[in-house]
């Protein structure tokens, strides 16, 4: 991990640097312009990587953990959170035009039946009245504008 | 008494009904956020910063101060019933905490964590109140050089200290510095690293980095929490009260405690942590008993406690002086006066004085009534731990993504939070502090001014950083900051390898 980081580092600066170097600079500008600091902090980033890649060369070697993760539970984190972030990504693609209140419905019964399981009366009640709560108090109280989308005549 | 007539002003503030209101709400919700295990302060305020928008600023901040120090209180809860902390500074209150709700001794752990928090708060505030006109005379005799200085001796500190490898930290800082970098440059008017995107003209939304760092990266995490297990909570039996003899032992650790967290906080990068550290090993080396340490020893609950209350106003004394933010929670408060358009340090000091003061005097009420909140009612407050996490981690998710999306109703800035949590998974799986990185967000234009302005003035001599008493000062207190975590690693490599050699002469 530690030397994996490192390149990561390493690349960042590079990137960072050579965009840097693109930044144009007028000749009526202050001693520095706009390109000096940000040249300056690829410059520390580069360092940072060699830093990093030392450390691993002299970090300390701690005992490996007596039993490996189990697999199958890893599978299903990995699953778990890849379908909430896939679950958050269409929420997000669709809020604007289907409206907040039942995105916001939508993505709640859809997480809450997968991580409240069997508890049905409850979890529908809780994500109606958080997308209500949520939906009718920031727009009436603080007044932010949240799409109504389809259901525009809820108000 | 310089500082009396400007208390007398904030308590008008303050004490205004709807003042009083946002204290309270303030204090409840960060008694409510410090309870839930995992989330603590700073993804409490990112979380619920862009639902203040509405507030007059005034109001705001004295609701996420009252968040900020109300979680230290709720964090005990958990760390002394589940055997899990709220959040970082809880962690040394379980060492003992938790045996003592074991040894049912629940409700004596958390009134003397009340008490101490109390007292040690107030005295910590009012330490706050005395040192808040001299810190700021002092920083206003700061130039451009100077407070390039202080910003990059702060960095330096909190990238140093805040987790165990010095190169991480910095990585973490740099990584926040260069994100500043992006939007269009306000000397010059030259845009860069924009990549043709409008949205990121002004710069990155600091809401969607905070709230991607924070709260959707604990989104994750409670995720994959949930495959593991359910925590059990540890019913609280008894009387919420401590005995005579209980009270008499935790005295002196609950003042010590006040006083050690209040100057460890004041340092930048220090923070909560390393105060309550520091009171266990106090009270500890103090004790006639420390093998009782780790077994249920009161004043290991007592000490660590008020030490991390005290800390909270400690790390304001930076924020509202200088304007410089010493912490991960402090940044995230920075960014919010940033976001309501105020600058805190020694002008608004000067020039808005109600709300520095009405800020501060809002402590010593918030202190109050977290002390009537939390006596009574933590019994029902530790319900909250019953809470099912999935609908917690449901709940944390949706008011996430609704409010970053209701600052400017915009989706780039919904996608960049989860593009960020994304990128802060990764930041805690690869060990890597965010505090630091906030803190260069933060504090990345305000350095890159200060630094072209010194250049300016010096002709582009760089030497000018190193011109005055002031910029030696904090040159030599720098280096410091960076060599001493070096020298540490040297030192336990030695330790580890005399060990192991000791083993293998012994084997």
């Amino acid at each position: 991990m530690g030397k994996t980081l490192a390149i990561v580092c390493a690349a960042l600066a590079a990137t960072y640097l050579i965009l840097s170097s693109m930044i144009p600079v007028r000749g009526m500008e202050d001693p520095v312009g706009p390109r000096m600091y940000p040249l300056l902090l690829g410059g520390g980033m580069l360092i940072i990587a060699m830093m990093l890649w030392l450390e691993t060369r002299t970090a300390i070697p701690v005992s490996t953990p007596s039993a490996a993760p189990d697999p199958e539970l890893r599978r299903r984190q990995r699953l778990g959170v890849f379908g909430a972030g896939a679950a958050a990504l269409v929420y997000a693609a669709t809020m604007e035009s289907v409206g907040f209140l039942v995105t916001t419905f939508l993505l709640m019964i859809g997480m809450l039946t997968a991580f409240n399981r069997g508890k049905h009366l409850t979890n529908l009640l809780v994500a109606a009245g958080t997308s209500s709560v949520l939906y009718y108090g920031l727009k009436k109280f603080l007044g932010v504008p949240l799409p109504a989308g389809l259901f525009g005549f809820l108000g | 008494m310089d500082a009396l007539p400007y208390v007398i002003s904030g308590f008008e503030v303050a004490l205004q009904p709807h003042n009083l209101m946002f204290v309270f709400v303030g204090t409840l919700l960060g008694t409510i956020i410090g309870i839930l295990p995992g989330i603590g302060a700073t993804a409490g305020i990112a979380l619920l910063l862009p639902l203040t928008f509405g507030l007059e600023p005034v109001s705001a901040l004295i609701m996420l101060c009252g968040i900020y120090y109300g979680s230290s209180y709720g964090g005990t809860a958990a760390s002394v019933l589940i055997n899990t902390p709220g959040d970082g500074t809880s962690v040394i209150t379980v060492f003992d905490g938790y045996p003592m709700a074991r040894n049912g001794r629940a409700g004596a752990a958390l009134a003397v964590a009340a008490v101490g928090s109390f007292v040690a708060g107030t005295i910590s505030v009012i330490a706050l109140t005395l040192l808040a006109i001299p810190f700021s005379s002092v920083a206003l005799q700061f130039g451009p050089a100077e407070n390039f200085m202080l910003m990059i001796f702060t960095m330096s500190a909190v990238g140093a200290f805040t987790s165990g490898s010095l190169a991480k930290g910095m990585f973490s800082v740099f990584f926040g510095l260069m994100i500043a970098t992006i939007g269009i440059d306000l000397q010059s008017g030259q845009e860069r690293f924009v990549f043709g995107v409008p949205s990121l003209q002004d710069g990155v939304p600091f809401l969607s980095i905070v709230v991607g760092f924070f709260a959707l990266t604990e989104v994750i995490y409670q995720i994959q929490g949930w495959y593991t297990g359910d925590l059990k909570p540890i019913r609280i039996s008894g009387r919420l009260w401590c005995t005579p003899d209980e009270w008499r032992r935790s005295i002196g650790p609950i003042t010590r405690g006040g006083i050690i967290g209040f100057i460890v906080g004041v340092l930048p990068g220090a923070g909560g942590i390393i105060a309550t550290v520091i009171s266990y090993a106090t009270e500890k080396k103090l004790s006639k008993h420390p093998e009782m340490f780790g077994k249920g020893a009161i004043e290991g609950v007592a000490g660590p406690e008020a030490a991390n209350n005290s800390s909270v106003s400690g790390n304001l004394v930076p924020l509202l002086t200088l304007g410089i933010p010493g912490s991960g929670v402090t940044a995230v408060l920075l960014g919010a006066f940033i976001m309501y358009g105020i600058q805190p340090g020694p002008q608004l000091m000067k020039e808005q004085p109600e709300l520095v003061w009405g800020l501060i005097d809002s402590m010593y009420l918030g202190n109050i009534m977290l002390l009537v909140m939390n006596l009574p009612l933590i019994g029902l407050f530790v319900r909250i731990l019953y809470l099912p996490s999935g609908i917690l981690l449901t709940g944390i998710l949706v008011v996430a993504l609704t409010g970053v999306y209701s600052v400017n109703s915009s989706i780039t800035e919904v996608y960049l939070a989860l593009g960020f949590a994304i990128v802060g998974y990764f930041f805690r799986k690869a060990d890597i502090p965010v505090a630091p990185l906030i803190l260069g967000v933060v504090l990345g234009g305000l350095m890159e001014q200060a630094f072209r302005q010194g250049m300016t003035i010096s002709s582009g001599d760089p030497m000018i950083f190193l011109s005055t008493p002031v910029c030696l000062i904090l040159a030599v207190l720098t280096l410091g900051s960076l060599l001493m975590p070096v020298f540490q690693q040297i030192a336990a490599a030695r330790r580890a390898r005399r060990q192991a050699n000791e083993a293998v002469s012994r084997g």
